[in-house]
């Protein structure tokens, strides 16, 4: 309102600063998704692993109280 | 190793959202005008009301990706596919898992071992997609800001 009264007529109005450009999030949203990815795929890798016990056991004919996902859950 | 992932997973969202609030509000003052299709309280909300998570996080990521890059930008379809994908197996895991545990058949166990590969390399895929999103609306974010200063 102020701009309008002090301005001149006929002068455009300045345009608004632009918002920054979010570099240091955008690095920090690239990095820690790797991570995540890194993260994940080692746990799963993990589950993997343990997913095969689990059918070696269940070829045996063990039951699922007997199998590594009761026993890593416990 | 699974707490580990969860406090990763948590600060992954935060710092994404706040990267794609941020990344909003640029694509909103720079020309040309781009009308986003959700209200921005959606970045970080629409994850978790039901029904709608299912399509708004796509929505809201697509429309910086094209208000940033242009109506060429393409991968954010591509990206929210593998995502949705990789929560169906995860879904998909635990069906197995119960099935399993009320069973005791060597039939599901037998899925086990494959449905956990899925999972892990749909997990990379998706993190890779993202991050390239990411990467390509931060350097046309650059590359235009640039443009308007000179």
């Amino acid at each position: 309102m102020t701009d309008l009264h002090t301005r001149p007529a006929g002068q455009p109005q300045a345009p608004a600063p632009l918002p920054p450009v979010p570099g240091g999030l955008a690095s920090a949203t690239q990095v820690i998704a790797w991570v995540w990815v890194a993260l994940a795929v080692c746990s799963f890798a993990a589950s993997f692993g343990e997913a095969r016990v689990v059918t070696e056991y269940a070829a045996r004919g063990l039951t699922y109280l007997e199998s590594p996902i009761v026993r890593t859950a416990g | 190793m699974n707490n580990l992932l969860s406090v990763v997973q948590i600060r992954a969202f935060v710092v994404g959202c706040l990267w794609l609030g941020r990344s909003r509000r640029l694509a909103e003052a720079l020309p040309p005008r781009y009308r986003h299709r959700k209200h921005q309280a959606f970045i970080w909300t629409g994850w978790f009301l039901p029904i709608v998570n299912f399509w708004y996080p796509y929505l809201v990521v697509r429309d910086v990706h094209r208000a940033t890059v242009g109506p060429a930008a393409r991968g954010a379809g591509a990206w929210w596919a593998w995502f949705l994908t990789t929560d169906v197996v995860a879904v998909a895991i635990y069906v197995v898992v119960a099935g399993f545990a009320l069973s005791d058949s060597a039939q599901y166990a037998s899925y086990l071992p494959w449905l956990e590969a899925a999972l892990a390399a749909l997990t990379a895929a998706t993190g890779a997609l993202w991050v390239r999103i990411v990467r390509e609306v931060a350097a046309r974010q650059r590359a235009r800001v640039a443009a308007l200063a000179a």
